[in-house]
């Protein structure tokens, strides 16, 4: 009973230890690293997340900061707007293309 | 599951962090440390204050502590009944309650945050084996200390890509538990197969008396 327990114990660390290898491995590659935008993001986020300056983003959207109440999801804010969540990430994405050709 | 925990998260703020950690020191499946990485990303971006998710996860985290030590409480007579009249066993309790008044200290602490999957256990065992409540509550508080700043630290660190290191932490706790549980497992095959099986072995990363429900027939027969 005690040996089958052990073995199990063995087995399942033996998994995490791959596991977190393949961690490493992978998100190493640079490849990966860009965070695809997602719903519960905010304008900070995004900001903090592709290192542009928030007004940027804002402008993007074309909501103004305080314009909603905290939290101001980007689903919020395609509530409030009326954008269709694919419209606002295109934006955003050619947002931060610009930026990023401007400022190498 | 990173994003919609993300999304709660950023709903719900304080109160469902502070209900996560609460119910993940009780041994209910939430998903405290993604809370916590989450509530620290945001504090990161400025969405969330930072005093806000470390006061929340911190609160949540002693009152689930307490929680689990009194549920333990409560169960400690119904196991004294259980082992009332058979000596074997209320020798083994009283060796495990004489470990946890000496060391349990420890036990406590690491199970916080090193070895978490086993924290909530330690709460009930700790009230079951009557340890010391101010050794525990001293020793809880200051491993929770420890547990929220890593990971609320860890979520406005790498705020930019908290789910992958969400996940990656998840594989890293996995392995410690799994690593810990295997060799104190292995120790007490090794004991069991070399030596008289009556003395209890409870290793330092365990409190939990794992003997103490063993009924006799489990008991390897002595030749």
């Amino acid at each position: 009973m005690l040996g089958a327990a052990f073995l199990f114990a063995f087995v399942v660390t033996s998994f995490f230890v791959i596991r977190s290898v393949i961690d490493m491995v992978y998100w190493a590659d640079p490849k990966y690293q860009d965070r695809e935008l997602e719903l519960w993001m905010t304008p900070r986020y995004i900001s903090m997340s592709y290192s542009l300056p928030r007004e940027d983003i804002l402008g993007a959207l074309g909501v103004v900061e305080g314009e909603l109440a905290r939290p101001m999801t980007l689903r919020r804010i395609s509530d409030h707007t009326g954008v269709s969540i694919v419209q606002m990430k295109v934006s955003i994405e050619d947002t931060v293309a610009k930026y990023r050709a401007a400022h190498p | 599951m990173n994003d919609m925990i993300l999304q709660w998260v950023i709903s719900y703020g304080a109160i469902i962090v502070f209900a996560t950690t609460f119910l993940s020191c009780l041994a209910m499946p939430v998903p405290s440390s993604l809370m916590m990485l989450s509530g620290g990303a945001f504090a990161a971006s400025g969405d969330i204050a930072l005093t806000t998710v470390a006061f929340a996860a911190y609160g949540g985290a002693i009152a689930g502590d307490q929680a689990g030590f009194a549920v333990g409480k409560k169960g400690s007579g119904w196991l004294k009944s259980k082992i009332h009249g058979r000596p074997k066993r209320a020798e083994m309790f009283q060796k495990a309650h004489d470990f946890t008044h000496n060391w349990g200290g420890g036990g406590v602490f690491l199970s916080r945050w090193l070895l978490s999957p086993l924290g909530p256990y330690v709460n009930f065992a700790g009230g079951i084996v009557e340890m010391p409540w101010l050794r525990f509550a001293i020793w809880a508080a200051l491993g929770e200390v420890v547990w929220v700043a890593i990971y609320v630290g860890l979520g406005f660190t790498f705020a930019e890509e908290i789910a992958h290191v969400a996940t990656f932490l998840g594989h890293i706790i996995g392995l410690l538990t799994g690593l810990a549980v295997t060799i104190g497992l292995g120790v007490a095959l090794k004991r069991a197969h070399a030596k008289a099986p009556v003395e209890p072995v409870v290793s330092v990363v365990s409190v939990v008396p794992v003997e103490i429900v063993a009924t006799d027939a489990e008991r390897p027969v002595q030749p």
